[in-house]
């Protein structure tokens, strides 16, 4: 593996073509206390490589975890077990001072625009805070410009407050506020599902022009698989925070391997009204990540486990381009 | 095609709001009916009027809405010039509505079963026993386990699909002739929205309800609804029957609604999706001409004198000067 390889640098060209590892997490587990004593295990044992470049897809319902693990990446909340390394480095136990140098190489867009943006502050402020507060040395207000001019904003909107823009437009602010400090990777959290859908593929096509233009690494968060197959490289199935299924986006979409993948790609409505027979229908409901199944934490909801599943915790096995947790799948 | 005595029938229903800038026209000589055991959707975006259509039909507007012109029949009788306990005994027994967000539709401080119970009692009478062992029997019907337990528990111990079958239990008590189903599994999950989706499937066949469906995703209208009808700007533009409309788009914004979804199953080489530009006018703003004029990608000068009407093609309408003119493209073939 080669470790905090940049760009050019000796350790790229290991498997033709791959870039080296930007977001490494190993083994990681986070657990919150619930307030009545007992511990809801929000991520467990889960291991992931992002590389440079990548824009690595993130699906499953909520309560899977996906939330959490993307704030244990950017170290917004704190790692129970196991490791985060971010270009090399391990982030896993930096103080909130000592994580400041990589706060302006790492941002997370938001699922609500309106939630995140201050009503009370001009965007000129909104982005002008984050270009001092992290980046500084730019001009201030050439910087906003060009900032607005990325994200396809008109210079105008400099002197407006949020609440003059639609959804679509706040959205483009909030990621125009991520991109102010020139980060290298980006965690978008549901960031169309808010949005009407003639604005979501506006949205979409931004982040993609945008990811080509400044060679973003991005964790595209959705629940939304269609739109997590149009934007990723790879996608990875959480259940119950544990990963099931990891491979690239449209082999997973195309012959999915896990026996919760193809439930979830089962359930996904199609826009073809011809298909609607022979749909494999999950029943039941998440259990709760406070009391996760033992064993397989799918089988409850699974058609083909038996007693196996319940006594032995699937691991992730594959090789590096495709990897399944499922002791039925081989 | 012999005419069939209809369930609901909108017609050139105008439901006007007051705002501090004056009346808003947030529905605009709509037009929608829907036939015995038959699923219509309607579709729109954010501000269509989708949602005021449906709170109209319900008579549930709010103080600063009213309707403003049109009739809205059910079974033949026309609502708006309906008596306000006319209504109030209509709402909930024969026409029924579920909601978005079933935590906020539920009542945090009762226990499930006793606000089915509630419903059946206020609209039919009888005991509080007999109303509680039908509640025990409606969740049941709707697919919750262990119906006589879960009937004690509060909204908050359930889950958000469970709080949408107790919903729709509630909606169901009184043997409704129409569900008005708005946007009903929008905040679920994709699997459990299959779940219910196949629920009311289910209860439609078995019950023999009119369903008036309200989404925004297209999807969900190609696996559940016979006919659609999308809304834009207050306006229906395009209704059809939902494998005609899908097949074959007659108005732009159809077309810019159905590509711009992106496809689970890749379909070529597509990187960029087609997008709609801009986005829909407000409410009340609309100018001379088409409401979707500035988004549309084959607008003309025709396009922008008068008013554009709705037209019929057999079984579909459409409100687009250049039907005539243009072949779009659909999703099937």
């Amino acid at each position: 593996m080669p470790e905090g390889g940049r760009p050019g640098v000796v350790g790229d060209h290991i498997m033709s073509g791959e870039r080296s590892i930007l977001m490494s997490v190993r083994n990681l587990s986070v657990h919150f206390p619930s307030g009545k004593g007992e511990t809801v295990k929000a991520v467990t044992d889960l291991t992931l490589d992002i590389r440079r470049g990548e824009v690595f897809g993130l699906v499953g319902e909520s309560g899977s975890g996906k939330t959490t693990l993307g704030r244990a990446m950017l170290r917004l909340v704190d790692l129970t077990t196991g490791s985060v390394e971010y270009d090399g480095d391990d982030l896993s136990h930096l103080t909130g001072k000592q994580m400041r140098p990589y706060r302006s190489r790492m941002q997370v867009i938001f699922q609500d625009p309106y939630g995140s943006l201050n009503p009370r502050m001009r965007v000129d402020a909104i982005l002008g805070e984050a270009v001092t507060l992290l980046g500084g040395g730019d001009s201030l207000s050439e910087r906003v410009s060009e900032l607005l001019d990325l994200v396809g904003l008109p210079a105008a909107s400099q002197r407006r407050f949020p609440h003059e823009f639609s959804g679509g437009q706040r959205q483009r602010i909030c990621i125009a506020r991520a991109l102010a400090v020139r980060p290298e990777f980006i965690v978008a959290d549901e960031p169309v599902a808010a949005l009407d859908v003639s604005i979501q593929a506006q949205i979409i096509n931004l982040l993609q022009d945008l990811k080509d233009e400044l060679d973003l690494t991005m964790l595209f968060i959705a629940h939304d698989l269609a739109v997590v197959r149009h934007i990723s490289d790879r996608i990875g199935v959480m259940y119950l925070g544990r990963m099931q299924e990891i491979g690239p986006a449209d082999a997973v979409v195309a012959d999915p391997h896990h026996p919760y993948t193809k439930a979830l790609l089962s359930a996904v409505p199609v826009l073809d009204p011809g298909a609607r027979v022979g749909r494999q229908i999950l029943k039941g409901d998440m259990p709760s990540s406070i009391n996760p199944p033992s064993g397989c934490v799918f089988r409850t909801r699974c058609p083909i486990a038996d007693d196996e599943c319940a006594a032995t915790i699937p691991e992730l096995r594959g090789d590096s381009s495709r990897s399944t947790a499922c002791l039925k799948v081989t | 095609m012999i005419a069939q005595p209809q369930v609901l029938e909108v017609e050139q229903l105008v439901t006007v709001f007051d705002t501090p800038d004056g009346p808003v026209r947030a529905v605009d000589g709509f037009d929608i009916s829907v036939g015995p055991r038959e699923t219509v959707a309607l579709v729109g975006e954010s501000g269509s009027g989708k949602s005021v259509t449906c709170l109209s039909i319900m008579g549930l507007l709010p103080q600063s809405g009213r309707i403003h012109g049109g009739a809205i029949r059910f079974m033949g009788e026309n609502l708006v010039q309906a008596s306000e306990s006319r209504r109030r005994e209509l709402r909930g027994s024969s026409i029924a509505m579920i909601f978005q967000e079933p935590m906020t539709s539920l009542n945090p401080v009762f226990r499930v079963g006793m606000q089915i119970s509630e419903t059946i009692r206020a609209h039919l009478g009888g005991s509080a026993e007999n109303a509680s062992k039908r509640a025990v029997e409606l969740l049941d019907l709707v697919g919750i386990p262990e119906a006589g337990r879960r009937a004690r528990n509060y909204p908050h111990e359930l889950s958000g699909g469970m709080r949408q079958r107790v919903m729709i239990a509630i909606a169901l008590a009184c043997e409704p002739k129409l569900l008005i189903a708005d946007e009903p599994t929008t905040a679920l999950d994709v699997t459990v929205q299959a779940q219910i989706l196949e629920l009311l499937k289910d209860l439609q066949s078995d019950l023999g309800m009119a369903v008036l469906f309200v989404t925004h995703d297209l999807g969900v209208v190609a696996g559940i609804a016979d006919r659609v009808h999308v809304m834009y700007a207050g306006q229906g533009v395009e209704s059809g029957k939902v494998l005609d409309v899908y097949r074959r788009p007659l108005m732009p914004y159809t077309e810019g609604l159905l590509l711009s979804i992106p496809q689970l199953v890749a379909t070529g080489s597509e990187r960029r999706l087609p997008t709609i530009d801009g986005q829909s006018p407000s409410a009340g703003l609309r100018a001379e001409g088409c409401a979707f004029l500035e988004r549309c990608r084959y607008a003309r000068d025709l396009c922008r004198e008068g008013s554009v009407d709705l037209e019929m093609r057999e079984d579909r309408s459409v409100r687009c000067r250049r039907v005539d003119d243009l072949v779009l493209s659909g999703t099937t073939s």
